[in-house]
């Protein structure tokens, strides 16, 4: 059984591709567990709960990838599976539309699409609806 | 008749089961308790012979029942500002001796972060996530009682008893489109889990979430029961606990009522 333990800084994706990303990781053949999560006091406790020894100095702004495996190539496995998955999906932030600036706030990003739902995604505690922008764009 | 132990019979009643257990079993939800101990090495009844159920009696073969007086199962209830934190960290030490397996352990830890994120509107996309644990868990594992159906109790119970039924309910219905998928006795006692009812050990240890100091000693007789099943009922506990814990430290103050 070899346990992989990596940290990798500041790197982020929102806890719903995470979520999906860890269930991938650890369907892989030879994966027997597998944790890939936002390092928070939680998915620490979680971490350590199924005895991965993640190093000291590790926070919310690290993204934890712990994956026990039977053997080394089991455990590639299950990193390559999880490249995959986080490419899969945009990471937020960056450019998706080639060509045309991002939206700068809630608003003008709902004036553009015509959306009636936004998801707001951050690596911190919850985001207050009245700091999102000064536009009109609370419950429609 | 589902099945028959020196302590326990197992009726099945219209697909709900009905339990006869002796004084010395463990007290399930949804049992006629007998005033006397079981004799050991001597089933309670034959599952030779149909059941017969209704009148405020049961009658299995020999066995025949009447209702004296009617109880009803604990349902725990924690007030809020319990110290939730402090009795994950006491629950989570107390439990170390009793590992999962590591696919387990990953579903059990899915299955807290999905319950972690907080808040209904956002449910769509967490469902999802809800989803996928509790497929790897329901029907998980040896037994009467899957492992992973007595973490999900565990954790339908303690969600209900911490003030938190929108996120047991979510839980609920995840469950429910899954029970079929495991035995008709460990069904019957996610039932009773989604309404909150609970054993009696279950229920001291979750009331004592409200006064981490009392765990240590209300956890010892859950762990006692079945092989695996009272560690399973606390593990699921703990993932209720820490998930309605980091749930309520992310919520804004003026969501946090």
């Amino acid at each position: 059984v070899t346990d992989h333990v990596e940290v990798r800084r500041g790197a982020y994706h929102d806890s719903v591709t995470l979520m999906q990303a860890s269930r991938t990781v650890a369907g892989v053949d030879g994966v027997d567990a597998a944790l890939v999560a936002m390092a928070t006091e939680l998915n620490l406790e979680l971490a350590a709960g199924m005895g991965f020894d993640v190093p000291p100095g590790t926070g919310p702004n690290d993204l934890l990838v712990a994956v026990r495996a039977s053997d080394d190539d089991a455990v590639a496995d299950g990193l390559a599976a999880l490249t995959t998955a986080l490419a899969a999906r945009p990471t937020g932030g960056g450019d998706g539309t080639a060509g045309e600036a991002p939206a700068r706030t809630t608003g003008s990003a709902v004036r553009r699409a015509g959306a009636s739902l936004v998801l707001v995604s951050v690596p911190a505690a919850m985001p207050s609806p009245r700091r999102w922008t000064h536009s009109r764009t609370t419950p429609r | 008749v589902l099945a028959c132990f020196p302590t326990a019979v197992y009726l099945d009643v219209d697909g709900r089961v009905v339990a006869v257990v002796t004084a010395d079993a463990v007290r399930l939800p949804m049992s006629i308790v007998l005033a006397r101990p079981g004799s050991p090495g001597r089933s309670l009844a034959s599952d030779a012979e149909p059941a017969v159920v209704g009148g405020g009696e049961v009658r299995v073969g020999a066995l025949r029942v009447t209702v004296a007086r009617w109880w009803a199962p604990p349902r725990p209830l924690v007030a809020p500002g319990a110290p939730l934190r402090e009795a994950a960290a006491v629950l989570s030490r107390s439990i170390a001796g009793r590992p999962l397996d590591a696919a387990t352990a990953t579903a059990v830890a899915d299955l807290t972060r999905a319950l972690s994120v907080p808040s209904v509107p956002r449910s769509v996309a967490h469902d999802g996530a809800l989803a996928d644990p509790v497929r790897a868990l329901v029907g998980r594992g040896p037994g009467l009682t899957p492992t992973g159906d007595d973490v999900l109790a565990g954790a339908l119970v303690t969600l209900r008893a911490l003030g938190e039924p929108l996120l047991a309910d979510r839980l609920a219905g995840v469950v429910r489109s899954r029970l079929p998928r495991t035995t008709a006795l460990s069904a019957s006692l996610l039932e009773c889990a989604m309404d909150g009812h609970a054993l009696p050990e279950v229920d001291a240890l979750v009331t004592a979430l409200a006064a981490p100091d009392l765990l240590a000693a209300r956890i010892g007789p859950l762990l006692r029961i079945g092989s695996s099943s009272g560690g399973d009922l606390a593990h699921g506990v703990l993932v209720a606990t820490r998930a309605v814990c980091a749930g309520r430290a992310t919520r804004l103050p003026e969501e946090a009522a």
